[in-house]
């Protein structure tokens, strides 16, 4: 299960995918409730929330310990456009979808100058910067009350459902459609050996910031889609536990398949939901349940992380 | 001079914490993240017990409490896993949040009051300076002292600065290097409460301390260069004298706080990506 | 034809001189060695030449063109390819793929593929397409590194130490791949640390010794020079050792 390649999808991936996509396609017949309709809308935002993670950490090998960034920019970038400039739903997601990809590419510069865990570090540290300006502008950002009181998606939970399912199937199709193109062959690359991509002329750094600009973007759509699904924001959509949570879900599915995130998602997504009752401790759950799958695979699931120190080659 | 006079001793107190973080990076070359959870350990469990057992047995019990969650953590997680930074960062990063929720769970998350250990104010220059931050110069650098002398005049000192240079050689010479990590997780989780204990009666104690303390070490790493002790101290320098001017200079600056230490890390990273005191490794 | 002017080429790490003024001319279809012991600065000779350091001073000319200040990236697309000294390649990646990722810089979709092709098979290395690079030998990784190098379409290949940790056999079946390439209209610029395996290839070997050249001439001249038997060898050396290698 984890680091999958895609070359092609496999055929019995393929009809895996098929069945999975039936099945979640017919959610609203099956679905014993609206509750539960209600938990895969927030599982399918957040299996495309992983999925960009997946996309910048899985293939293109620079680590993000900052993601919330974009899951809660791309939130209350949305949400600020809706109530404040009256800018209708989808368009209001679009624009700040935009925004998010634009944000991406400013970073990815910085971030080009690090590595490995500095990386790591820098990109650990960015959300805090949205924090102090939420808390900061608090008559338009309602510090920690964050805001409410802008429009929803449609009143149909069913019409909001297909619509996630719209969303995640495109996120996937998008990775896959990348992964198999002559693209993904060079993020892969820039991944594994970054200075030996450079040798036969991959052009490493505007990779690696498109790749940070898509995943940007990715991220600030599933934000904003459950900004405008649950109706009202807390900056805790910005802090250390998102940009966690996302690692998590990707790590318990699969890093570097188009499906492991998913699967991650839901797994996370679900758990989330009926261990409600214990709210407070459920990131105990997480991490756990974390160290445990890490310990059974112990170097298995980042296997190109740079060791700190590590000298280059050549 | 009441801001040059706060920032000095913000600075001294942010040095026990910076310290603290770049021995063990330094050392063990782990990216300890639960060392903000000693932190907010340490304090919680002087907020807990300075009243039943007295202020300073009381300090000296969360020292001892921060120490062997120390141990614990780094004995039977993180350890295991030093080969691989990530993987210690996603690790100890979700345990620190875990914690942060355990104590959340156990105290609420109002913000609590706790109580210097030594009241009172004292003027100096005009400027009204709490008696809490003289203390804590005081015992910050009476510890940093101490720390200096273990490290330059003691025999584990020198087998600890081996490590920190030249990690595989030291382990030729004999240098039991996991026994070595674990001591300097405990000084630097001890080092960690003693910090809380002086910052936190000027501040608040809330279960979300330890983000201001994993960013203050982070800052230090970032500035200061890879596991230089005396880079962080200096580093804190720089953070306390800028967090004082924007707390001072903005209104409500103290929102801020968090956004100061995160923009000073990043134009370091930009400028010198491996520290201002920090040798350059690799390419 | 000139393909490749080197001037007054000069870095420092530190107080060190690792390339010192160091300058030479590589013609079109030629075989250069560039030799010296460890330390002599002959990779960084290389680092510089592709960008991947930066120059104190001097000029690169490739061609018609000055390329001093290229950036690595830009090399494959003008020409010139390289090779590292460790064995290098993309583990994730099948034996295809590692070769495949250099031929889409110029080539897309079939044709891609075709080049990906011809390179393994100009190697030698076909069959093993779907292998990873950690089930392969160090002597097919070493082939790998240069099938990659080649789908990239250069004119000029820069191989770092190509004959290091093989065998005998190895060695020579190498070489032959090497003359090849040469009669194939690609120019070479080879380093190694030990002379023997230069010799029977090189048309003319540069000598570096503490980042200065020493002397420069075609390799039995070179064999010969007091200079390079006292600072390299440290005693003569038989020429007669290597009259077995295949004849460059």
């Amino acid at each position: 299960m984890p680091v999958a390649h895609l070359k092609e999808v496999p055929k019995d991936s393929r009809i895996q995918l098929l069945a999975i996509l039936t099945v979640l396609a017919a959610a609203p017949l099956w679905a014993p409730n609206l509750w539960f309709v209600r938990i895969l809308i927030i599982a399918n935002v957040f299996a495309v929330y992983a999925l960009s993670w997946n996309l910048l950490v899985g293939y293109t090998g620079q680590i993000s310990f900052g993601h919330a960034f974009f899951f809660g920019g791309g939130a209350y970038a949305s949400v600020v456009l809706n109530k404040y400039l009256g800018l209708p739903v989808p368009l209001a997601m679009t624009a700040s979808a935009l925004i998010c990809g634009l944000a991406g590419f400013l970073l990815g510069y910085p971030c080009l100058r690090v590595r490995g865990v500095y990386l790591a570090l820098m990109t650990w540290a960015f959300p805090l910067i949205l924090i102090g300006f939420v808390m900061y502008f608090g008559a338009i950002f309602g510090r920690e009350m964050g805001i409410s009181g802008y429009d929803g998606l449609s009143s149909s939970y069913v019409a909001n459902y297909y619509a996630s399912l719209v969303l995640i199937v495109s996120a996937v199709a998008l990775e896959i459609a990348i992964v198999q193109s002559r693209y993904g062959l060079i993020i892969r690359g820039i991944r594994d050996n970054e200075i030996l991509a450079e040798s036969v002329g991959v052009h490493v750094s505007k990779f690696k910031i498109m790749m940070f600009a898509l995943s940007g973007l990715i991220a600030g759509i599933s934000g904003a889609f459950y900004a405008h699904f649950l109706k009202s924001i807390t900056p805790e959509l910005l802090a250390v536990d998102m940009s966690i949570l996302v690692i998590i879900m990707v790590i318990v599915g699969g890093l570097g398949s188009a499906i492991g995130p998913v699967m991650g998602a839901f797994i996370v997504t679900f758990l989330n939901s009926y261990l409600l009752y214990i709210n407070e401790l459920r990131m105990m759950i997480y991490a756990l349940a974390l160290i445990v799958i890490l310990f059974l695979r112990p170097q298995g699931l980042l296997p190109w992380t740079p060791k700190i120190g590590a000298r280059r080659s050549g | 001079m009441d801001i040059f006079i706060f920032a000095l001793t913000l600075s001294l107190m942010y040095g026990l914490i910076a310290a603290g973080f770049a021995l063990i990076l330094g050392t063990s070359r782990i990216f300890d993240l639960c060392f903000g959870s000693y932190y907010m350990v340490g304090a919680y469990s002087y907020f807990l017990c300075h009243d039943t057992v007295g202020k300073i047995p009381g300090l000296f019990l969360s020292i001892c409490i921060a120490c062997i969650l120390a141990w614990l953590i780094h004995r039977f997680i993180l350890y295991k896993f030093r080969e691989t930074p990530i993987v210690v960062m996603v690790v100890s990063t979700s345990l620190a949040i875990a914690i942060s929720e355990g104590i959340m769970f156990f105290f609420g998350s109002e913000y609590m009051y706790v109580p210097p250990l030594w009241d009172g104010s004292l003027d100096v220059f005009g400027a009204s300076i709490a008696h809490q931050r003289l203390l804590a110069s005081v015992v910050s650098i009476s510890a940093l002292s101490l720390l200096w002398f273990y490290l330059n005049k003691t025999k584990q000192g020198l087998a600890i600065r081996a490590l920190i240079q030249h990690p595989e050689v030291a382990e030729l010479v004999g240098i039991r290097p996991r026994r070595m990590h674990l001591t300097v997780a405990c000084i630097g989780a001890g080092l960690a409460a003693l910090g809380s204990i002086m910052v936190v009666p000027v501040f608040t104690l809330t279960p979300h301390i330890w983000l201001d303390a994993i960013l203050l070490a982070f800052a230090g790493v970032v500035v200061g260069g890879m596991g230089s002790v005396g880079g962080a101290l200096l580093a804190m320098v720089v953070i306390a004298f800028s967090e004082t001017l924007v707390s001072f200079l903005i209104p409500e600056g103290g929102f801020f706080r968090q956004a100061v230490y995160v923009i000073i890390m990043v134009i370091v990273l930009l400028v010198r990506p491996y520290g201002f005191f920090g040798k350059k490794e690799g390419g | 034809m000139e393909l490749l002017r080197v001037e007054n080429l000069t870095r420092r790490f530190g107080g060190l001189v690792a390339v010192d003024h160091v300058s030479f001319e590589v013609d079109t279809g030629e075989i250069v060695g560039i030799i010296g012991p460890n330390g002599a600065g002959k990779t960084t000779v290389f680092n510089l030449i592709t960008g991947a350091l930066s120059k104190d001073r001097g000029r690169v000319i490739f061609g018609h063109r000055e390329i001093t200040d290229i950036k690595p990236y830009q090399t494959s697309s003008i020409g010139i390819c390289r090779t590292f000294q460790m064995t290098s390649s993309f583990p994730e990646m099948t034996l295809f793929e590692n070769v495949k990722i250099a031929a889409i810089g110029k080539c897309r979709g079939q044709e891609a593929d075709r080049k990906t092709r011809e390179s393994i098979q100009l190697v030698g290395l076909d069959g093993s397409e779907d292998l990873r690079p950690g089930q392969l030998p160090h002597g097919y990784l070493k082939r790998l590194d240069i099938a990659r190098a080649l789908a990239t379409s250069p004119e000029l290949l820069l191989l770092d130490e190509p004959f290091s940790g093989l065998s005998i056999s190895e060695i020579r079946s190498l070489g032959e791949i090497v003359v090849n390439l040469k009669d194939s209209g690609i120019t070479l610029l080879l380093i190694e640390h030990v002379l023997r395996e230069l010799v029977p290839l090189a048309n003319r070997i540069i000598v570096l010794n503490f980042g200065r050249k020493l002397t420069e001439g075609p390799p039995q001249d070179v064999v010969r020079n007091e200079k390079v038997i006292e600072a390299y060898l440290g005693k003569r050396w038989d020429y007669a050792t290597c009259d077995s290698r295949p004849d460059g």
